[in-house]
């Protein structure tokens, strides 16, 4: 009866997820497919309830400036740290106290994050509203997130590989230089990669350091910018009378990030499998 | 018999758990010592602490000295060490690349970059262990293609591309089949001629067939070393004799 | 020269890993530099119990008092995690139980897809499909706690599923064989040994996934409705990353409204620290034991 139960649990369960997801995906293209033409792509928003007419190209634009700001601000120091944990921190605690902090970062909500950016960049440092100020909130953000997966594939790696380098006599930095990061380079960019998706779809902290209604295209990271998740809220929040625009949106964000992830993943894959033949 | 390597009163631990009880033990220069005892009694710690390897390891503890030559290797940075005493592990450890990579791997490290020189030292080295020969046509192919065998024999030919004075291997058949042990064994005993070798094994055997020198550890403490004619025909300790009969694993 | 190169990189290599401290320290002091101030017009305890939330006063005095917030907060969060883990535990025992090996290659990264869609997303479907659903059911105007709740939940899903899957793989492995030897069916061994097995870090997890619920933002304040009320099933409410997102564009920078909003935001990432502490805590206890 017990196992009946659980049984019948574990189906309808997966059941419900697998509805669920296939539900989100064919909903969002089903719909958003309609309102994608080349003008969307192409053209800035327009209209008198902005947005209602014209596209969203320069969110578009806005949304890779801000993914590469962040990758570079936060995937650098994560992969840095992870290195440090894996091969130079001699002392249990240091590296207790290091997994510590990274938790904790990854524990701060993005909104708090963009609170964060707003006090110390956007005023404090009078960088004003940019897609810097932002890079560095979304860069905070997705750095534990990197962290993890870079210190994952550290540690995976066959330690014999990483001791005959040393019992060369190599150094640590030869080590980590020719053998360490090119074995590992698969799952670094793929741990970017997802960290950058996890960074365009971020919204709390751009709304008040970087993202804005209306930009045109970006010419400087001192500037601020369209962001694509931020536009769908706004083309929501302002109460728009169709939700056509919306859904074209949310269209071009999904595939983007979408394709991004696929490729990250096989990607991995590929070098994982070269790596272990 | 002149040595090049000296241990004297080496003790190591993890952890406050001491592994190794004050071993004394000279390496000969040329020649094959060695190591043996059952599992866990020590052999590979004490490889590691003979090439500083230890020194990465945050837990341990070591005190005694062990000489190169004469200079005491406490002394000596470890790239140093670790140059002049190279160690080969069990699992065949060829790095992701092509062969001829893994081979010009140390070398670039020390600075070494003329091609010519490069493909000399490959091709002498390869050479050694034999695997010149069965490699020739594709030393660009990825070292991870190789057999089992002609991995580890890549390491050892890696191992000596920076001239160890020592070279040390621990276990290095127990992940390979019969009859590339063969190879192996039959490539130590022409290498001896010209190398410092120290093998770990717990393989009596294996032992037999290739040593000069034997030293018995057991439980962390040496009990026994000398020739291996000695050790194996007249043991003077009743664990040896226990030992090589095959009561311990 | 090597030597020289070794030390540089260390240097380099440690600085750049100081960075993820530098900034944790730098987060902290200046959301706490920034609630400070209202911290000097309004006790604590007012702010953390009160329930009138009204930052500029038209009438009378402004008041400054989050408890509703929080409780939202707790309440969506603990809801989410509730539904995720009803459905979220048995996915996974599918997984680790049913699927073949194949199947699992592929249903893993399927899921997966799940924790890449951005929350405006989910905020959008969630206002389009749910809302109108719960209005069409009588709710007013459709948003309610209930409907944050569950979009929550498909969000945390992903996250819930891999990780119990993870153990009760695990437990399944260690345990299956022997009770398949006495001959006692899968299911009954599933439910009576492995999910008990599993149970500690299962807990984990799900605390883990309340976590992650209490610090969304863009999903939970398109459906929740967004007024300032204790929070029931159906009735509409407001959670404190919300009130931050909606009410920081128009709060004048240095006011007392200004403050308020950075002090929710410092009891928010004070809330998540404390659970990231429980973590760590059953964590290290669950190690021990095992």
């Amino acid at each position: 009866m017990k196992g009946k139960m659980t049984k019948l649990w574990a189906y309808v369960s997966i059941a419900l997820v697998v509805a669920s997801i296939l539900f989100l995906f064919v909903y969002v293209f089903i719909r958003g497919a309609g309102t994608i033409t080349w003008e969307f792509l192409s053209q800035p928003p327009k209209g008198a309830i902005l947005g209602m007419e014209g596209g969203v190209w320069p969110a578009i634009v806005g949304s890779l400036c801000f993914t590469a700001v962040a990758i570079v601000l936060g995937g650098i120091p994560a992969i840095a740290a992870a290195l440090y944990i894996v091969f130079y921190c001699e002392n249990r605690r240091i590296e207790k106290a290091f997994h510590t902090v990274i938790r904790c970062i990854s524990g701060i909500p993005s909104i708090v994050l963009g609170l964060f950016a707003y006090s110390f960049l956007v005023r404090e440092l009078q960088w004003g509203r940019c897609i810097l100020s932002s890079g560095v909130a979304l860069g905070i953000m997705i750095l534990p997130f990197v962290e993890v997966r870079a210190e994952k594939a550290f540690q995976e790696l066959p330690k014999a590989i990483v001791l005959s380098s040393y019992a060369l006599g190599c150094s640590k930095r030869y080590t980590i230089m020719k053998i360490v990061l090119p074995a590992c380079k698969g799952e670094l960019i793929s741990g970017l990669m997802l960290g950058g998706c996890y960074a365009m779809g971020a919204t709390p902290p751009l709304i008040f350091t970087g993202g804005v209604a209306y930009a045109s295209i970006p010419t400087s990271l001192m500037k601020p910018a369209m962001a694509l998740p931020l536009h769908l809220y706004l083309l929501l929040a302002q109460g728009a009378t169709s939700f056509d625009m919306a859904y074209g949106t949310a269209f071009v964000m999904m595939t983007i990030i979408l394709i991004s992830n696929l490729l990250a993943t096989i990607y991995a894959a590929r070098s994982h499998a070269k790596w272990k033949a | 018999m002149e040595s090049i390597m000296r241990i004297e009163n080496l003790t190591a631990a993890y952890d406050k758990k001491t592994v190794l009880h004050d071993i004394s033990l000279d390496i000969p220069k040329r020649g094959i010592t060695a190591i043996i005892g059952p599992s866990g009694c020590g052999k590979t710690t004490l490889l590691h602490c003979m090439n500083g390897m230890l020194r990465e390891n945050r837990e341990a503890a070591v005190s005694g000295h062990i000489y190169l030559g004469d200079r005491d290797t406490a002394n000596m940075p470890p790239e140093e060490l670790r140059r002049r005493v190279g160690l080969v592990f069990q699992t065949p450890s060829p790095f992701p690349f092509s062969i001829y990579k893994n081979m010009t791997y140390g070398l670039k490290y020390y600075g070494k970059t003329g091609k010519k020189e490069l493909e000399s030292a490959v091709i002498e080295k390869l050479g050694t262990v034999g695997l010149y020969e069965e490699v020739k046509e594709d030393l660009n192919k990825s070292a991870l293609k190789l057999s089992g065998g002609q991995q580890q024999r890549l390491c050892i030919a890696r191992a000596l591309t920076v001239e160890p004075e020592v070279l040390m291997m621990d276990e290095p058949c127990s992940a390979l089949d019969v009859k590339a042990t063969a190879v192996i064994e039959d490539m130590l005993s022409e290498m001896k001629k010209d190398y410092s070798i120290v093998i770990v094994t717990h393989n009596i055997a294996q032992a037999k067939r290739i040593a000069d020198e034997v030293a018995v550890i057991f439980d962390g403490r040496l009990i026994e070393n000398g020739s291996a004619a000695e050790v194996f025909e007249l043991p003077k300790q009743q664990l040896t004799r226990e030992f090589l009969a095959g009561i311990y694993g | 020269m090597q030597k020289r190169l070794e030390k540089l990189f260390r240097l380099f290599i440690g600085l750049l890993a100081l960075l993820a401290v530098v900034s944790l320290a730098f987060v902290i002091f200046f959301i706490v530099k920034e609630a400070l101030p209202l911290f000097r017009e309004v006790r604590v305890g007012e702010f953390l119990l009160g329930k009138r939330w009204m930052p500029i006063a038209y009438v009378g005095e402004p008041s400054f008092g989050i408890f509703n917030f929080i409780m939202a907060t707790l309440y969506v969060s603990l809801l989410a995690m509730i539904i995720a883990s009803a459905v979220g535990i048995g996915a996974a025992l599918f997984l680790s139980c049913v699927a073949s090996r194949k199947a699992r290659e592929l249903l893993y990264p399927f899921i997966d897809l799940l924790a890449g869609i951005p929350s405006v997303i989910y905020g959008f479907i969630g206002l389009v499909v749910l809302v109108k659903l719960f209005m069409k059911m009588g709710v007013h105007t459709g948003s309610c706690v209930l409907a944050a709740a569950i979009l929550l939940s498909v969000m945390l899903l992903p996250y819930i599923i891999s990780s119990c899957s993870e153990t009760i793989l695990k437990a399944k492995e260690r345990y299956l064989p022997a009770s398949n030897a006495m001959g006692i069916d899968k299911w009954h061994a599933i439910a009576s040994v492995i999910l008990p097995a599993s149970w500690g870090n299962i807990l984990l997890s799900m605390i883990l996934a309340i976590g992650r619920a209490m610090g969304e933002t863009m999903a939970v304040m398109m459906v929740i409705g967004n007024a300032n009320l204790f929070p029931t099933l159906l009735g509409k409410s407001e959670t404190i990353a919300a009130v931050i997102a909606l009410e920081m564009g128009t709060a004048e920078a240095g006011s007392l409204h200004y403050h308020g909003l950075y002090a929710a935001g410092l009891v928010l990432m004070v809330l998540l620290f404390i659970i990231n502490a429980v973590i760590a805590a059953l964590r290290s206890r669950l190690i021990k034991e095992a």
